[in-house]
């Protein structure tokens, strides 16, 4: 991980925006009128989410609670096609910059509720040693910190370990978190995530 | 897509108000309103996909609306899902959910009964046990019926001789049970109607799961298709590319083959040009609204399908209705697939409506969206999705340029989002 960041410097100052967008955002949960239209836009996304983000199914992720910079970067990241998948490709076109917005401070204003979809204690215990050693320097120990990245703790296991083999593979492009899984295998991933998906 | 509630009221050409006319059981019933009511009330009637989803909704933006739904089945059986089960991937069990959580997470009270009239004038829904239940608004989910009448010696057939499995429950585990039991060799005759109808993919996916069933457990069994329309509804591109690579020899797929007549004493289906005997015959008939919709006088006459406003779901031909779900007409909502989400969906719209309309505030303009899931085999699935926005010139909803588009091909991660999606979906409508 700092490896990563030595080696790209640059994405400190994309994350430092990151800070200030979030920032942003936290401002517009205030007004009602912001809040209406993130609730207006997102309740269909329910539909694989779940009401208000709280995603029950093991691959797709939970939103309530969530970072808004992350989602925000995320939903553009979709539309612009740096970021790779079927059918978040479509959803994401659908939505303009304010709206993404809007839909990000939403659901980042909404409680977290940790999946439920079920961990392995043994994975648990062994990840938590990858975690600590590759992921833990910008997502935190806990995995709640969202001052550098997406909050893991009680992300389901299968979604965190889709999303880092995407970092991998180039599906998921980000500077840091790129680099750091590049050196990961993907058994190391898995254990990794099972530990996130069991912090709360 | 629904279900419990689409499959109640109608299952046969028996409408409403005969059921209220021959089955009712004698003894006292109750008279005048069963549910004093003090304060503001909706009623929604139909616990399927656009039902569950207005009366959650509603309740979840204000609870001093008091939201009455009026489903006649006991438990939610999912559509959804529930080719899943015919092709022995899932059990009924698996798409199966309790409604309890409506009430006690909600305070959604639940009433299982079924519906007889609907007054839009006196603003009353009349039931089954006696009496009526007043509102101030009315969602209606009805669902569909079967237009059995249009193929003939269907209405008049044993209820296992051709089951439809178009509304999920007893017929879906029939048709199970009977491929199940089916000889190697044997022959699986599937018929799909004409447009509009419920869950355009739905009929594809049910010829693929069968195909895949067939292939690995019924050696030599084969799946003849009587399709009336001219080419696959939904996804056709998917499903071809699967079915060649997947079934040859397995599915025989003929097209503009339009179901005119069956024979139960030999289960054979003839077509327009064509006839086909088979050990398991699935025939699918036309579709339109449900019965309990025209008996409602929401229907214009010689329309099918319940027309409405696309901005907030009212019906057209009465005040105080809004209609969601796979009832309503297309050609006045838009360009939306009769699908599950799409009615979830337009639950999420109609409720938002209510909730504005009954504190006297502005309604909000609707926002939608679907995603159609699909199997193509046991281990692969495929989607289509669409964002719509209300067209402001053209007054529809209408799917936004550039956010349309089928998934690139079948993959594992797809079926397993699927699982996913409808344990989102089934919470979002019932947890």
């Amino acid at each position: 991980m700092s490896n990563g960041l030595r080696r790209r410097p640059d994405i400190r100052t994309l994350i430092a925006a990151c800070g200030v967008v979030a920032a942003v955002m936290a401002g517009m949960n205030a007004t009602s009128a912001s809040a209406d239209e993130g609730f207006r836009l997102s309740q269909t996304c329910a539909g694989c989410h779940g009401t208000s983000g709280a995603s029950p199914g093991s691959t797709i992720p939970v939103l309530g609670g969530q970072s808004p910079a992350y989602l925000a970067d995320s939903l553009r990241a979709y539309k612009s096609g740096e970021r790779s998948f079927y059918v978040m490709k479509i959803f994401a076109a659908g939505y303009d910059d304010a709206q993404i917005d809007a839909i990000a401070g939403w659901f980042a204003a909404q409680p977290w509720v940790a999946s439920a979809a079920p961990v392995d204690a043994t994975k648990v215990a062994l990840g938590k040693v990858v975690a600590d050693t590759k992921c833990a320097a910008c997502h935190a120990s806990s995995g709640k910190s969202t001052a550098n990245g997406p909050r893991l703790a009680g992300q389901s296991a299968a979604y965190l370990a889709l999303a880092a083999k995407a970092y991998k593979t180039g599906a998921r492009s980000h500077g840091i978190a790129s680099a750091a899984l590049d050196a990961v295998s993907d058994s190391d991933i898995e254990l990794a995530a099972q530990f996130y998906a069991a912090q709360r | 897509m629904t279900i419990s509630r689409r499959c109640f009221i109608q299952s046969s050409a028996v409408g409403a108000g005969v059921l209220a006319a021959s089955t009712l059981p004698l003894p006292a019933l109750a008279t005048g309103e069963v549910m004093p009511k003090s304060g503001k009330r909706v009623v929604v009637i139909g616990g399927g996909w656009g039902g569950n989803t207005a009366a959650k909704y509603i309740r979840m933006q204000d609870t001093s609306i008091e939201v009455v739904l009026i489903e006649r089945g006991e438990i939610f059986h999912s559509c959804p899902i529930s080719n899943w089960v015919i092709g022995g991937i899932k059990t009924m069990a698996d798409i199966t959910v309790s409604y309890d959580g409506l009430a006690s997470n909600h305070g959604v009270k639940l009433v299982t009964d079924t519906v007889t009239g609907i007054d839009t004038g006196a603003q009353t829904v009349a039931i089954a046990s006696g009496g009526f239940i007043s509102y101030d608004r009315l969602v209606l989910s009805p669902g569909i019926t079967l237009r059995k009448g249009l193929i003939e010696g269907l209405s008049d057939a044993p209820a296992d001789a051709f089951p439809a499995a178009w509304k999920a429950g007893s017929e879906t585990q029939t048709l199970r049970n009977q491929l199940q039991a089916m000889p190697n060799g044997g022959t699986v005759a599937l018929s799909v109607p004409l447009g509009p109808f419920r869950c355009p993919p739905g009929p594809y996916e049910r010829i693929s799961v069968i195909a895949d069933y067939l292939k690995h457990n019924k050696p030599g069994a084969r799946i003849v298709v009587f399709d009336a329309n001219p080419k696959i509804v939904s996804k056709g591109k998917l499903f071809k590319a699967a079915w060649d690579a997947l079934y040859e020899g397995i599915i025989d797929y003929r097209t503009e083959q339009k179901v005119v007549r069956v024979d139960p004493s030999t289960k054979t289906l003839y077509g327009d040009f064509d006839e086909i005997t088979a050990d398991v015959a699935n025939v699918i008939p036309e579709q339109q609204a449900n019965t309990l919709a025209f008996d409602a006088g929401l229907i214009p006459e010689g329309r099918r399908w319940v027309p409405v406003n696309p901005w907030d779901f009212t019906a057209t031909e009465a005040d105080n209705v809004q209609v969601v779900g796979d009832s309503t007409d297309g050609s006045t909502v838009g360009k939306v697939p009769k699908s599950g989400y799409i009615a979830n969906s337009m639950g999420k719209v109609a409720a938002a409506a209510v909730v504005a309309m009954l504190n006297d505030r502005e309604t909000p303009r609707p926002s939608m969206a679907n995603t159609c899931y699909s199997l193509v085999s046991a281990a692969e699935g495929i989607s289509v999705s669409a964002v719509y926005d209300y067209n402001d010139e053209e007054k529809k909803i209408l799917p936004i340029k550039g956010a349309t588009g089928l998934s690139p091909t079948s993959t594992p991660l797809i079926r397993q989002n699927a699982e996913d999606w409808a344990h989102s979906i089934w919470r979002d409508m019932l947890a």
